[in-house]
């Protein structure tokens, strides 16, 4: 993407919404799997309840069914006992107002072999044990099954309540011993038998044993055997019994006294059965419930995970929005560095190459930016300047000759002269030309400098020779002027692979140099010497010196530390820049030290030539200078 | 008239000393900022040829200098440095013209002339003295419509006295703004100059404009004499 802003803001807003999906997603899932967690764990617990309640319900069939076939074993057995116990006495049926009476009508069914249906009274007996108070009757100690209606006894409503309300049976049988001899059994019954199973009956006699069967199509059933007595009994009762009444009116009862009898104990055995389409259908219902209350609980936990989604969702919405909005502003906040700063390169123009800002304002990552920016500006402001003040210089310099040729000319042909005068006016026209030539050399040479297309001519060159011709060049020069040439070249000859014609053009330039700027009766040194693997010359003049500030510059073109000219010196301010130009493609280098006593250029070039990488001009000058 | 040069380039300096004494000027010149400031504030010039870039002081240090000092010649400012910034410094430091490098010399002279005429504020290029004409641009003299052939000097000196006319021109006067500074003073120059003048304009006519007041100087007749 080619705009930063876009792209970070692209970037920006994928991370966070990574960021921010991933985080949603694990707090989702974390929050579904502890809900789930629960959820499990709540199914375990209710399933354990209901697993718990359909015990409790089977636990209390089995209860009641016990209850049933202990009360009705109590009751054979009482009846059994009755009848030992009136036979024992003699005290039968003739005293009995019911004698007649055959037995119960809801027991028709019953084998009319002995006398257990014979007394009525038994019956009638024990369903009146305690008649009078039934509070303190204890229901499941003392149930009491049977109750008189009219000349026959009917089931307890109290045992059996729960199965007349809902609606079906129960169903019981006893056997006196296990020789299937009946005793009694219920209405219920019809003509269905439940059969016996002595085998278990005598090994198994204490315990009670619980099945379930189909009693008769559509009818299943939960059964409990049981036998009585318990063995403990060992066939001995206490027995309380009514006295036999008395004879005569008016006469007291005898009271009852109990009494211990030893009686013969018949195994009785009784099987007890209940419906069991009303423990099923509670069975049912409970799973139902427990079904129910599962779904609810599943129903709530997507409840709440559709709630988190949504919680999720706005808050995922709200956030996005926000580091939407942030993220731009930040983005932005972020950019205005370099807002700022594109803003203000764009105001830099050729005309002001100040960069307008605040540089120290910047962030950290921008100022080294800023900073090369404007070091760079300033230089192209100075490079500009110089380029221009060059264009000026060179106008000038052109100019003045030219004005004076022109000048010398145009008073030339103001009148007729003599020869003579002419030959003076045409020598001046001469200088005027010669002097112009020097400056289009000078310009040319640095031109071609520039463009890199000066030569290096590299040939074997005595050094020594080399400036002793220079000094005999500018000796007249220096005499003229009242300066001392000194020279202090060694005794041998210093051969070095070098360009003649540039050193040659490097000296002379340097003492001209020395002649211009030196004091009156001052003095010129200069000094060859050799060094390990270079040539050391210094041009030392007696002159004024160069100010520390000038110094820098003294290499650049057309500068002077003097702005103001020396008459008839086509110097320009390009002579050192030459020089310096012509040093570097030797390969040398050169420098100055200046005083108010003097100034002191030193180049020093190699023995041997330059490889040519090395002698090409150093890029950096050639920027500066032009 | 006399001009001071103020230029650094010796060719050009010799050239325009040539050009300008052949014209009639008496031409003093210096070479540096030094002896230009020497010689302005020595002797009074006419005009004052400056250019900028002198060794050691340079062209408008000189100018403001001067006219700080009340130096109230007419400078003008021949130099090669042509940008309009330059040139507004120039005339805004108190150059009365700027004129810049290559020039023809015609130019200049005429700029040269121009600033004369103004320092005697004078308008018309002709001066007129009863039926003498001075054309002080071509450079002739009419008497009664007849040409008069005058050596430059002969011609400085009679515009001298004609730019003076009325008033009585001392001989130290003439002396002053007509001879440069080689000139040999010698007692009766000024007085042959005269003599040679009077032959000339005078002698074939009856009403003799150049007058001498002994003791004083010269002139020449005013207008209502």
């Amino acid at each position: 993407m080619k705009s930063i802003r876009l792209s970070l803001i692209v970037y920006f807003l994928l991370l966070s919404t990574a960021a921010l999906g991933t985080v949603s997603w694990l707090s989702y899932r974390m929050t579904e799997t502890s809900l789930r967690e629960r959820q499990r764990d709540s199914e375990d617990s209710i399933r354990l309840q209901s697993q718990g309640d359909c015990g409790r319900v089977w636990t209390e069939l089995d209860r009641r069914l016990l209850v049933q076939a202990r009360a009705l074993a109590r009751s054979s057995l009482r009846t059994v006992h009755y009848e030992a116990v009136h036979s024992a006495t003699a005290i039968t049926s003739v005293l009995t107002p019911f004698g007649c009476f055959q037995a119960p009508l809801w027991l028709p069914q019953f084998p009319k072999q002995g006398p257990p249906f014979g007394n009525i009274l038994t019956p009638v007996w024990l369903a009146q044990q305690n008649p009078a108070n039934p509070a303190k009757r204890d229901p499941l100690r003392e149930p009491t099954l049977y109750y008189p209606r009219f000349t026959h006894l009917e089931l307890s409503d109290d045992l059996m309540a729960e199965a007349h309300k809902a609606g079906h049976m129960d169903y019981f049988q006893s056997y006196r011993g296990f020789d299937g001899q009946p005793m009694q059994r219920s209405e219920s019954m019809g003509d269905v038998w439940f059969t016996l199973d002595p085998e278990h009956h005598q090994h198994e006699s204490l315990t009670e044993k619980f099945d379930e069967l189909d009693l008769k199509p559509g009818v299943h059933v939960r059964r409990v055997t049981l036998r009585a007595p318990v063995s403990r009994y060992s066939g001995k009762v206490f027995w309380t019994w009514p006295a036999p009444p008395v004879k005569g009116k008016g006469g007291k009862q005898p009271a009852p006294s109990p009494r211990l009898v030893d009686l013969p104990t018949p195994t009785i055995v009784i099987q007890y059965a209940s419906d069991l389409e009303p423990t099923l259908k509670l069975i049912r219902e409970l799973e139902q419930k427990r079904d129910k209350q599962l779904a609810e609980l599943e129903g709530s936990i997507q409840e709440h995970l559709r709630e988190l989604r949504s919680e999720l969702a706005w808050i995922n919405a709200g956030m996005l929005a926000a580091l939407w909005l942030g993220g731009i502003l930040l983005i932005r906040f972020g950019l205005s560095p370099l807002i700022q700063m594109s803003d203000a390169v764009s105001q830099v123009s050729v005309k002001d190459f100040h960069l307008p800002l605040d540089i120290e304002s910047l962030p950290h990552e921008l100022q080294p930016i800023a900073l090369r920016l404007s070091e760079l500006l300033e230089h192209l402001q100075k490079a500009f300047a110089r380029e221009k003040q060059a264009a000026a210089d060179i106008s000038h310099e052109l100019r003045t000759p030219l004005a004076a040729l022109m000048t010398t000319l145009e008073v030339g042909l103001k009148k007729d002269r003599s020869p003579e005068e002419y030959r003076e006016i045409l020598l001046e026209c001469l200088g005027s030309g010669k002097h112009m030539y020097d400056l289009v050399e000078r310009l040319l040479t640095l031109a071609r400098l520039d463009a890199g297309v000066v030569q290096y001519g590299a040939s074997e060159t005595d050094v020594t020779e080399l400036a002793l011709d220079c000094a005999d060049l500018i000796r007249p020069l220096a005499k003229a002027e009242g300066l001392d040439l000194r020279l202090h070249l060694p005794d041998e000859p210093i051969v070095t692979q070098t360009d003649a014609t540039k050193l040659r053009e490097v000296l002379i330039n340097l003492l001209h140099n020395a002649i211009q700027y030196n004091k009156p009766n001052g003095s010129i040194d200069l000094v060859v010497e050799r060094t390990p693997n270079r040539v050391r010359i210094e041009v030392r003049d007696t002159g004024i010196g160069i100010k520390p500030e000038a110094l820098a510059h003294i290499f650049e073109r057309f500068y002077r530390a003097d702005p103001s000219r020396h008459a008839d010196t086509p110097h320009a301010g390009l002579g050192l820049a030459i020089v310096k130009s012509f040093v570097d493609l030797m390969g040398g280098s050169i420098r100055v030290e200046s005083s108010d006593a003097g100034t002191t250029f030193i180049v020093e070039i190699p023995l041997v030539a330059p490889s040519r990488a090395e002698a090409a001009p150093s890029r950096e000058t050639a920027i500066v200078a032009r | 008239m006399r001009v001071l040069l103020v230029e650094d380039h010796k060719p050009l300096l010799r050239a325009l000393k040539r050009g300008l004494e052949e014209e009639g000027f008496a031409v003093d010149t210096a070479e540096d900022g030094e002896e230009a400031d020497f010689k302005a504030r020595g002797a009074g010039y006419d005009v004052v040829v400056l250019d900028l870039m002198l060794p050691k002081v340079d062209g408008l240090t000189l100018l403001r200098s001067w006219r700080k000092a009340g130096i109230n010649m007419h400078i003008l400012i021949l130099t090669a440095k042509d940008t309009t910034e330059d040139k507004v410094r120039g005339l805004d430091l108190g150059a009365d013209d700027y004129l810049t490098k290559p020039f023809q010399l015609e130019e200049l002279m005429a700029r040269l002339r121009a600033l004369v005429r103004r320092r005697h504020q004078v308008k018309d290029p002709i001066l007129r003295i009863h039926d003498l004409e001075i054309d002080t641009a071509a450079r002739t003299v009419k008497r009664a419509g007849q040409a008069i052939h005058l050596t430059p000097r002969e011609f400085a000196l009679l515009q001298f006295l004609a730019f003076h006319r009325g008033k009585v021109v001392t001989r130290t006067m003439i002396w002053e703004h007509l001879y440069d500074e080689h000139d040999e003073n010698t007692s009766n120059v000024v007085d042959v100059y005269i003599r040679y003048l009077r032959t000339k304009i005078d002698n074939n006519y009856e009403k003799k404009l150049i007058l001498t007041r002994w003791g004083e100087g010269y002139m020449v007749r005013g207008d209502e004499e």
